[in-house]
């Protein structure tokens, strides 16, 4: 299959992304079969965006906004998540992950933690662990600086809550 | 556990991105399926079929010279182009809703308010075009001259309060029933993204 200019150049950008993308999907699918269809989305996605993408943001700004959005908007994942009880969510098993030993553990109350949160606490949480400063999740969620500090503090209260009655 | 000692586990997460499910060239030539997909077939396929109904209509008219005399046939050649533009705009719209732009809310929001303003500006189209239905045909009822809609000739016979019910009930009908068709074509999209708007103020 030959590559044209444009896709080589998107690939090569995207390459040291695709981690940042499978997190995103991480996020927000619970099986490994949503995530594949979450990530191709999101590529396609950014993919149907890059031609118009100007360089008025930072490319990471621009990317979170379009993986984010994809993720919120999506569809097909709110019917399968409806289907998934929450004792699947916390025994997810994802075949291509790689093998992190005892810190899968923690993986697992992590990701068992944050499945509690909406999809909105969802993206900021997971642009506060990605060490985002407010005012780039203010450019990538348009949710205010104001907004999201009220809206960390209630997430951190739901995770601390939830991780105390485990 | 706090939010911050989950740092260090989103930080080792690890994954085989050498996989052949993330390679980023094969995946960009798929089709995505958004919720939106079955309304794009849908609209593509009403596209392609109105302006063939039309020059089938065109046609069986240069065949049939009675149909020549059918003001209904006459309001088809009117209403069929109309109906083309309008679901040729609804896929534009639609790919439009598709695109993403500028910061996740400011998108969410531009896509309700695009949302919102297609459909009243398909209510009061279908709206007013219903109401010249309704005037021609009691035009044409006063003049004597409703045989020229010959499926239309039997409301002749009905006293004018009946006729003017009968009316209501069409608009009436037609409000229910555009209500209906919007909520099943864009309803749960737009109360998906007016949740998200709610959730992020």
């Amino acid at each position: 299959m030959k590559k044209t200019d444009l896709e080589i150049t998107f690939e090569t950008q995207l390459k040291d992304y695709k981690l940042l993308i499978y997190k995103v999907c991480r996020m927000y699918a619970n099986n490994h079969e949503d995530i594949q269809d979450l990530y191709q989305d999101i590529i396609i996605q950014l993919w149907k965006s890059y031609p118009k993408f100007r360089g008025e943001a930072k490319f990471s700004t621009w990317l979170y906004r379009i993986a984010i959005n994809t993720a919120l908007t999506n569809f097909r994942k709110q019917k399968r998540n409806i289907q998934t009880s929450d004792v699947e969510l916390q025994s997810i098993q994802i075949p291509y992950e790689e093998d992190i030993g005892l810190k899968e553990e923690q993986h697992q109350q992590m990701y068992a933690a944050i499945q509690q949160l909406s999809d909105v606490e969802k993206s900021i949480v997971m642009l506060y662990l990605e060490d985002k400063p407010y005012d780039e999740m203010e450019e990538i969620l348009g949710i205010s600086n104001a907004t999201l500090r009220v809206k960390m503090n209630r997430i951190k209260d739901k995770l601390r809550t939830f991780t105390n009655n485990k | 556990m706090e939010l911050d000692h989950f740092k260090n586990s989103w930080n080792s997460i690890s994954v085989d991105l050498s996989r052949n499910e993330f390679d980023i060239v094969s995946t960009i030539k798929k089709e995505m399926e958004s919720p939106l997909s079955d309304l794009k077939r849908a609209s593509r396929r009403q596209v392609l079929i109105l302006p063939l109904l039309f020059a089938f209509l065109v046609v069986m008219t240069s065949i049939i010279p009675d149909m020549k005399h059918n003001l209904l046939v006459w309001m088809a050649f009117i209403v069929l182009p109309l109906t083309s533009i309008y679901y040729y705009l609804n896929l534009k719209l639609i790919n439009n809703l598709e695109e993403k732009n500028g910061s996740v809310k400011n998108d969410i929001q531009r896509k309700v308010r695009q949302l919102i303003s297609n459909n009243n500006i398909y209510l009061n189209v279908t709206r007013v075009l219903i109401l010249i239905l309704i005037v021609v045909t009691e035009l044409l009822i006063q003049n004597n001259r409703i045989n020229l809609i010959p499926e239309f000739e039997i409301i002749k016979s009905i006293i004018l309060p009946l006729r003017f019910l009968i009316y209501a009930g069409v608009i009436g009908i037609h409000y229910f029933l555009s209500r209906y068709t919007f909520n099943l074509y864009f309803g749960k999209y737009l109360n998906q993204l007016k949740g998200l708007l709610a959730e992020m103020e």
